[in-house]
Protein backbone atom coordinates (compact mmCIF):
# COMPACT_ATOMS: atom_id res chain seq x y z
CA UNK A 1 0.00 0.00 0.00
CA UNK A 2 1.35 3.39 -1.11
CA UNK A 3 0.98 5.56 1.93
CA UNK A 4 1.42 9.46 2.10
CA UNK A 5 4.23 10.98 3.54
CA UNK A 6 4.20 13.65 5.44
CA UNK A 7 7.10 15.55 6.53
CA UNK A 8 6.72 17.72 9.42
CA UNK A 9 8.51 19.72 11.89
CA UNK A 10 6.72 18.29 15.28
CA UNK A 11 7.74 19.28 18.88
CA UNK A 12 6.70 15.80 20.03
CA UNK A 13 5.85 12.24 18.50
CA UNK A 14 3.51 9.98 20.53
CA UNK A 15 3.48 9.97 24.29
CA UNK A 16 5.55 7.21 26.14
CA UNK A 17 3.74 4.01 26.94
CA UNK A 18 2.99 3.09 30.45
CA UNK A 19 5.19 1.20 32.29
CA UNK A 20 4.76 -2.39 32.04
CA UNK A 21 4.81 -4.85 34.90
CA UNK A 22 6.57 -7.94 34.87
CA UNK A 23 4.25 -10.25 36.22
CA UNK A 24 1.73 -8.91 33.92
CA UNK A 25 0.53 -12.28 32.57
CA UNK A 26 -1.32 -11.03 29.67
CA UNK A 27 1.37 -8.96 28.10
CA UNK A 28 2.82 -10.15 24.60
CA UNK A 29 5.75 -8.91 22.97
CA UNK A 30 5.26 -7.67 19.42
CA UNK A 31 8.66 -6.89 17.22
CA UNK A 32 9.06 -6.08 13.44
CA UNK A 33 12.15 -4.51 11.18
CA UNK A 34 12.25 -1.65 9.27
CA UNK A 35 15.15 -0.81 6.63
CA UNK A 36 14.90 3.15 6.25
CA UNK A 37 17.75 3.15 4.17
CA UNK A 38 16.39 4.29 1.31
CA UNK A 39 13.92 6.86 3.57
CA UNK A 40 15.01 10.41 4.26
CA UNK A 41 15.15 10.11 7.30
CA UNK A 42 16.28 7.30 10.71
CA UNK A 43 13.57 5.17 12.26
CA UNK A 44 13.56 6.67 15.90
CA UNK A 45 10.37 5.19 16.98
CA UNK A 46 7.38 3.22 15.89
CA UNK A 47 3.38 4.51 16.97
CA UNK A 48 1.52 0.97 17.56
CA UNK A 49 -2.00 1.51 17.37
CA UNK A 50 -4.77 -0.71 18.75
CA UNK A 51 -7.77 -0.97 16.65
CA UNK A 52 -11.76 -1.86 17.44
CA UNK A 53 -13.87 -0.40 20.22
CA UNK A 54 -10.97 0.99 21.99
CA UNK A 55 -8.04 2.85 20.61
CA UNK A 56 -4.94 3.22 22.41
CA UNK A 57 -1.42 3.44 21.23
CA UNK A 58 1.93 1.77 21.85
CA UNK A 59 5.01 3.52 21.58
CA UNK A 60 7.89 1.80 20.95
CA UNK A 61 11.51 2.84 19.98
CA UNK A 62 13.70 1.61 17.52
CA UNK A 63 17.34 1.01 17.00
CA UNK A 64 18.88 -0.48 13.36
CA UNK A 65 15.37 -0.95 11.96
CA UNK A 66 14.12 -3.34 15.14
CA UNK A 67 11.42 -1.96 16.98
CA UNK A 68 9.44 -3.84 20.07
CA UNK A 69 7.63 -3.79 22.99
CA UNK A 70 7.14 -6.37 25.52
CA UNK A 71 3.47 -5.57 26.64
CA UNK A 72 1.16 -5.21 24.44
CA UNK A 73 -2.28 -6.64 25.59
CA UNK A 74 -4.61 -8.61 23.91
CA UNK A 75 -6.43 -6.76 20.69
CA UNK A 76 -5.86 -6.03 17.13
CA UNK A 77 -2.78 -3.69 15.74
CA UNK A 78 -1.10 -2.19 12.95
CA UNK A 79 1.85 0.56 13.29
CA UNK A 80 0.18 3.57 12.21
CA UNK A 81 3.27 5.77 12.00
CA UNK A 82 6.57 5.67 12.96
CA UNK A 83 9.42 8.30 12.53
CA UNK A 84 12.83 9.81 13.14
CA UNK A 85 15.17 12.73 11.92
CA UNK A 86 16.29 13.93 8.89
CA UNK A 87 19.61 15.51 9.55
CA UNK A 88 21.29 18.33 7.33
CA UNK A 89 24.41 19.47 8.56
CA UNK A 90 23.73 20.63 12.46
CA UNK A 91 20.31 20.91 11.39
CA UNK A 92 17.54 18.24 11.98
CA UNK A 93 14.19 17.48 11.27
CA UNK A 94 11.52 15.58 12.60
CA UNK A 95 9.81 13.51 9.86
CA UNK A 96 6.42 11.92 10.48
CA UNK A 97 5.49 8.97 7.92
CA UNK A 98 1.68 7.86 8.19
CA UNK A 99 1.40 3.94 7.68
CA UNK A 100 -1.95 2.59 8.92
CA UNK A 101 -4.34 5.76 8.20
CA UNK A 102 -6.02 4.03 5.28
CA UNK A 103 -7.36 0.83 6.75
CA UNK A 104 -5.32 -1.83 6.90
CA UNK A 105 -1.34 -2.28 6.48
CA UNK A 106 0.76 -5.41 6.40
CA UNK A 107 2.03 -5.36 9.87
CA UNK A 108 -1.84 -5.62 10.84
CA UNK A 109 -2.03 -8.58 13.72
CA UNK A 110 -4.30 -10.24 16.30
CA UNK A 111 -2.80 -10.39 19.29
CA UNK A 112 -5.57 -13.35 20.80
CA UNK A 113 -3.70 -14.68 24.21
CA UNK A 114 -0.14 -13.53 25.49
CA UNK A 115 2.98 -14.67 23.22
CA UNK A 116 5.00 -13.27 20.25
CA UNK A 117 4.17 -11.15 17.25
CA UNK A 118 5.87 -10.76 14.86
CA UNK A 119 4.81 -8.23 12.72
CA UNK A 120 7.70 -8.72 9.69
CA UNK A 121 10.41 -7.05 8.34
CA UNK A 122 10.03 -4.12 5.16
CA UNK A 123 12.31 -2.16 3.66
CA UNK A 124 10.95 1.82 2.75
CA UNK A 125 10.58 1.98 -1.06
CA UNK A 126 10.61 6.14 -1.94
CA UNK A 127 8.07 7.11 -4.95
CA UNK A 128 8.61 10.87 -5.96
CA UNK A 129 5.47 12.52 -6.48
CA UNK A 130 6.69 14.68 -8.82
CA UNK A 131 6.63 18.73 -8.48
CA UNK A 132 3.18 18.78 -7.59
CA UNK A 133 2.06 15.82 -5.86
CA UNK A 134 3.06 14.86 -2.22
CA UNK A 135 5.83 11.88 -2.22
CA UNK A 136 4.69 8.10 -1.02
CA UNK A 137 6.33 5.29 -0.14
CA UNK A 138 5.76 1.92 0.25
CA UNK A 139 6.66 -1.13 2.50
CA UNK A 140 7.83 -4.15 0.54
CA UNK A 141 8.76 -7.41 2.58
CA UNK A 142 12.31 -8.61 2.96
CA UNK A 143 13.55 -11.80 3.95
CA UNK A 144 16.41 -10.25 5.40
CA UNK A 145 16.73 -10.12 8.47
CA UNK A 146 15.16 -12.95 9.62
CA UNK A 147 12.86 -13.32 12.28
CA UNK A 148 16.05 -15.16 14.12
CA UNK A 149 17.96 -12.76 14.04
CA UNK A 150 15.53 -9.72 15.26
CA UNK A 151 14.71 -11.73 18.10
CA UNK A 152 18.50 -13.01 19.29
CA UNK A 153 19.20 -8.85 18.86
CA UNK A 154 16.20 -8.92 21.68
CA UNK A 155 17.11 -11.60 23.52
CA UNK A 156 20.83 -10.41 23.82
CA UNK A 157 19.68 -6.46 24.46
CA UNK A 158 16.82 -7.65 27.44
CA UNK A 159 19.12 -9.90 28.81
CA UNK A 160 22.29 -7.16 28.83
CA UNK A 161 19.72 -4.73 30.40
CA UNK A 162 18.97 -4.89 34.04
CA UNK A 163 15.70 -2.94 33.79
CA UNK A 164 14.38 -6.16 31.21
CA UNK A 165 15.80 -8.61 32.84
CA UNK A 166 12.59 -8.66 35.03
CA UNK A 167 10.70 -9.73 32.25
CA UNK A 168 11.18 -13.63 32.92
CA UNK A 169 8.43 -14.52 31.23
CA UNK A 170 8.98 -12.39 28.26
CA UNK A 171 12.65 -13.65 28.01
CA UNK A 172 11.48 -17.29 28.58
CA UNK A 173 9.21 -16.86 25.31
CA UNK A 174 12.10 -15.41 23.01
CA UNK A 175 14.21 -18.71 23.44
CA UNK A 176 11.50 -21.30 23.05
CA UNK A 177 10.53 -19.16 19.96
CA UNK A 178 14.24 -19.01 19.08
CA UNK A 179 14.60 -22.33 19.69
CA UNK A 180 11.85 -23.39 17.19
CA UNK A 181 13.64 -21.05 14.20
CA UNK B 1 -2.05 40.35 16.52
CA UNK B 2 1.87 39.63 16.27
CA UNK B 3 3.27 38.07 13.36
CA UNK B 4 3.18 34.26 15.12
CA UNK B 5 -0.59 34.45 15.92
CA UNK B 6 -1.42 35.82 12.34
CA UNK B 7 1.09 33.08 10.77
CA UNK B 8 -1.29 30.49 12.78
CA UNK B 9 -4.18 32.14 11.14
CA UNK B 10 -2.97 31.36 7.32
CA UNK B 11 -2.83 27.77 7.43
CA UNK B 12 -5.86 28.10 9.16
CA UNK B 13 -7.78 29.66 6.68
CA UNK B 14 -6.15 28.33 4.12
CA UNK B 15 -7.51 24.43 4.76
CA UNK B 16 -11.02 25.31 6.15
CA UNK B 17 -11.52 26.59 2.43
CA UNK B 18 -12.33 23.06 1.72
CA UNK B 19 -16.17 23.40 3.04
CA UNK B 20 -15.68 26.95 1.78
CA UNK B 21 -15.00 26.80 -1.67
CA UNK B 22 -12.21 25.20 -2.98
CA UNK B 23 -14.39 22.68 -4.37
CA UNK B 24 -17.98 22.15 -4.48
CA UNK B 25 -19.91 20.29 -2.48
CA UNK B 26 -23.55 19.44 -3.94
CA UNK B 27 -26.30 19.59 -1.54
CA UNK B 28 -29.20 17.70 -0.53
CA UNK B 29 -32.12 18.14 -2.52
CA UNK B 30 -34.65 20.38 -0.35
CA UNK B 31 -37.58 20.20 -3.20
CA UNK B 32 -37.85 18.57 -6.56
CA UNK B 33 -37.58 22.23 -8.04
CA UNK B 34 -33.87 21.91 -6.95
CA UNK B 35 -33.28 19.76 -9.59
CA UNK B 36 -32.55 21.66 -13.09
CA UNK B 37 -31.62 20.17 -16.51
CA UNK B 38 -28.13 20.24 -15.59
CA UNK B 39 -28.06 17.93 -12.22
CA UNK B 40 -29.97 14.64 -11.43
CA UNK B 41 -31.34 13.59 -7.93
CA UNK B 42 -29.56 10.10 -6.37
CA UNK B 43 -31.61 8.55 -4.07
CA UNK B 44 -29.57 5.53 -1.87
CA UNK B 45 -28.32 4.82 0.97
CA UNK B 46 -24.45 3.89 2.51
CA UNK B 47 -24.79 1.60 5.46
CA UNK B 48 -21.12 1.08 7.33
CA UNK B 49 -21.13 -2.67 9.27
CA UNK B 50 -20.34 -2.30 11.99
CA UNK B 51 -22.08 1.80 12.20
CA UNK B 52 -19.67 4.51 13.11
CA UNK B 53 -19.89 5.03 16.10
CA UNK B 54 -19.62 9.24 17.64
CA UNK B 55 -16.56 8.69 18.97
CA UNK B 56 -14.69 7.39 16.01
CA UNK B 57 -14.73 10.70 13.97
CA UNK B 58 -11.94 13.15 15.47
CA UNK B 59 -12.41 16.20 13.46
CA UNK B 60 -10.90 19.59 13.89
CA UNK B 61 -11.29 21.70 11.10
CA UNK B 62 -9.12 24.56 12.40
CA UNK B 63 -6.02 24.68 14.75
CA UNK B 64 -8.00 26.45 17.37
CA UNK B 65 -9.81 23.08 18.75
CA UNK B 66 -13.24 22.65 17.72
CA UNK B 67 -13.30 26.38 16.17
CA UNK B 68 -14.86 26.05 12.80
CA UNK B 69 -16.40 28.96 11.60
CA UNK B 70 -16.74 27.69 7.99
CA UNK B 71 -18.84 24.50 9.33
CA UNK B 72 -16.54 22.39 7.72
CA UNK B 73 -17.15 19.72 10.27
CA UNK B 74 -20.60 19.18 9.30
CA UNK B 75 -19.82 18.35 5.85
CA UNK B 76 -17.89 15.14 7.28
CA UNK B 77 -19.44 14.26 10.41
CA UNK B 78 -21.28 10.84 9.75
CA UNK B 79 -21.53 11.13 6.18
CA UNK B 80 -19.17 9.77 3.45
CA UNK B 81 -17.51 11.83 0.95
CA UNK B 82 -18.10 10.53 -2.53
CA UNK B 83 -15.51 12.79 -5.03
CA UNK B 84 -16.77 12.98 -8.39
CA UNK B 85 -15.53 13.42 -11.96
CA UNK B 86 -16.28 13.74 -15.67
CA UNK B 87 -13.87 11.38 -16.66
CA UNK B 88 -14.08 7.74 -16.65
CA UNK B 89 -10.13 7.38 -16.08
CA UNK B 90 -10.06 9.37 -13.07
CA UNK B 91 -7.16 8.10 -10.85
CA UNK B 92 -8.34 7.00 -7.44
CA UNK B 93 -7.93 10.32 -5.47
CA UNK B 94 -9.98 13.71 -4.89
CA UNK B 95 -11.66 16.14 -7.18
CA UNK B 96 -12.93 19.05 -6.60
CA UNK B 97 -16.71 17.91 -6.87
CA UNK B 98 -18.27 16.16 -4.13
CA UNK B 99 -21.33 14.63 -2.68
CA UNK B 100 -21.82 13.84 1.05
CA UNK B 101 -24.26 12.13 1.33
CA UNK B 102 -25.43 11.09 5.35
CA UNK B 103 -24.42 7.82 6.57
CA UNK B 104 -27.23 5.38 7.53
CA UNK B 105 -30.07 6.71 5.72
CA UNK B 106 -31.45 7.34 2.81
CA UNK B 107 -30.23 10.40 0.75
CA UNK B 108 -31.52 12.47 -2.03
CA UNK B 109 -28.16 13.86 -3.25
CA UNK B 110 -28.10 16.57 -6.38
CA UNK B 111 -25.21 16.07 -8.61
CA UNK B 112 -24.07 17.44 -12.35
CA UNK B 113 -25.40 15.18 -14.43
CA UNK B 114 -22.07 15.30 -16.46
CA UNK B 115 -20.01 14.01 -13.44
CA UNK B 116 -21.35 10.48 -13.13
CA UNK B 117 -18.27 9.23 -12.10
CA UNK B 118 -17.13 8.26 -8.70
CA UNK B 119 -13.42 8.58 -8.50
CA UNK B 120 -13.07 8.37 -5.00
CA UNK B 121 -14.69 7.40 -1.60
CA UNK B 122 -14.22 8.04 1.84
CA UNK B 123 -15.49 8.65 5.44
CA UNK B 124 -13.10 10.62 7.29
CA UNK B 125 -12.63 9.73 11.01
CA UNK B 126 -9.71 11.98 11.56
CA UNK B 127 -9.44 15.16 10.35
CA UNK B 128 -6.80 17.28 12.14
CA UNK B 129 -5.35 20.72 11.34
CA UNK B 130 -1.66 20.99 12.79
CA UNK B 131 0.30 23.75 12.58
CA UNK B 132 4.22 22.58 11.94
CA UNK B 133 6.03 26.00 12.33
CA UNK B 134 4.93 29.41 11.32
CA UNK B 135 4.76 29.42 7.71
CA UNK B 136 3.26 25.42 7.40
CA UNK B 137 0.65 23.51 8.14
CA UNK B 138 -0.77 20.01 7.68
CA UNK B 139 -4.17 18.14 7.80
CA UNK B 140 -3.75 15.13 9.76
CA UNK B 141 -6.04 12.46 7.98
CA UNK B 142 -7.42 9.08 8.87
CA UNK B 143 -9.38 7.90 6.27
CA UNK B 144 -12.23 4.84 5.85
CA UNK B 145 -11.72 4.48 2.58
CA UNK B 146 -14.98 3.05 0.21
CA UNK B 147 -14.35 0.74 -2.66
CA UNK B 148 -17.41 2.56 -4.68
CA UNK B 149 -15.76 3.96 -7.72
CA UNK B 150 -18.51 3.58 -10.10
CA UNK B 151 -20.21 5.01 -13.13
CA UNK B 152 -23.67 6.41 -12.73
CA UNK B 153 -26.25 5.29 -15.07
CA UNK B 154 -27.55 8.94 -15.96
CA UNK B 155 -29.75 8.82 -19.40
CA UNK B 156 -31.25 11.38 -21.13
CA UNK B 157 -34.55 12.55 -19.10
CA UNK B 158 -33.79 11.11 -15.93
CA UNK B 159 -34.55 13.20 -13.01
CA UNK B 160 -33.96 10.67 -10.26
CA UNK B 161 -31.87 7.81 -10.07
CA UNK B 162 -32.32 4.81 -7.35
CA UNK B 163 -29.17 3.75 -6.77
CA UNK B 164 -29.62 1.17 -4.07
CA UNK B 165 -28.54 0.31 -0.50
CA UNK B 166 -24.81 -0.06 -0.22
CA UNK B 167 -24.01 -2.08 2.50
CA UNK B 168 -20.00 -1.70 3.34
CA UNK B 169 -18.60 -4.35 5.55
CA UNK B 170 -15.25 -3.27 7.36
CA UNK B 171 -12.76 -4.95 9.75
CA UNK B 172 -11.70 -3.69 12.85
CA UNK B 173 -8.50 -1.99 10.95
CA UNK B 174 -11.34 0.22 9.14
CA UNK B 175 -10.10 -2.29 5.91
CA UNK B 176 -13.28 -2.82 3.82
CA UNK B 177 -13.90 -6.62 3.41
CA UNK B 178 -17.11 -6.46 1.40
CA UNK B 179 -19.89 -4.48 -0.19
CA UNK B 180 -22.91 -5.63 -1.21
CA UNK B 181 -25.74 -3.53 -3.28
CA UNK B 182 -29.52 -3.96 -1.95
CA UNK B 183 -32.56 -3.05 -3.93
CA UNK B 184 -34.31 -1.59 -1.68
CA UNK B 185 -36.99 0.30 -4.49
CA UNK B 186 -39.87 0.32 -3.24
CA UNK B 187 -39.14 1.61 0.00
CA UNK B 188 -36.95 4.34 -1.11
CA UNK B 189 -39.96 5.47 -3.79
CA UNK B 190 -42.41 5.76 -0.98
CA UNK B 191 -39.82 8.14 1.43
CA UNK B 192 -39.01 9.83 -1.70
CA UNK B 193 -42.76 10.72 -2.53
CA UNK B 194 -43.54 11.71 1.30
CA UNK B 195 -40.82 14.01 1.24
CA UNK B 196 -41.47 15.45 -2.14
CA UNK B 197 -44.92 14.71 -3.53
CA UNK B 198 -46.69 11.61 -4.93
CA UNK B 199 -46.10 12.14 -8.67
CA UNK B 200 -41.97 12.29 -8.27
CA UNK B 201 -40.70 9.79 -10.52
CA UNK B 202 -37.71 7.33 -9.50
CA UNK B 203 -35.97 5.03 -12.62
CA UNK B 204 -33.40 2.25 -10.90
CA UNK B 205 -30.31 2.43 -11.72
CA UNK B 206 -28.05 0.39 -9.62
CA UNK B 207 -24.19 0.67 -10.05
CA UNK B 208 -21.55 -0.49 -11.96
CA UNK B 209 -18.61 -1.05 -10.09
CA UNK B 210 -15.82 -0.02 -11.51
CA UNK B 211 -12.62 -1.46 -9.06
CA UNK B 212 -12.87 -4.61 -6.70
CA UNK B 213 -11.91 -3.77 -3.16
CA UNK B 214 -8.17 -4.99 -2.49
CA UNK B 215 -9.76 -6.64 0.62
CA UNK B 216 -11.68 -9.00 -1.64
CA UNK B 217 -8.40 -10.86 -2.65
CA UNK B 218 -8.47 -13.01 0.43
CA UNK B 219 -6.45 -10.46 2.80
Amino acid sequence: MLAGLAAVVLATGCSTSPPVDPKDQNASLVYGYFDMKNAPSSLDWVSIKQYGATSFYYHAGAKDGLFWHIGIDPGSYQVEKFGGLKRLLIFSNEVEYNYGTRGRNETAIRVTKPGLYFMGAYRYVAHDGGLFAPDKFEMQPVTSPTERELLSRILAEMEAKQELRAYTRQIGLVKQRLAEL
Amino acid sequence: MDRRRFALLLPTFALGGFAAGCGTIHPQVQQLSDIDADSVMLVGRIELLPALRPEEQDLKMTSFGDWDPLGGKQVMVNRAILYLTDRPDAPREPTRSVSNPPLEQLFFMQIPRRQRYVAHAVVFLKHRLRVTSSRTADVDTTELWLPLRQEFDIRPGDRALYVGTWRVQRDEFNEVTGVRVLDHYATALVEMRKRFGGDAGLRAALPRWRDTPRSFAGR
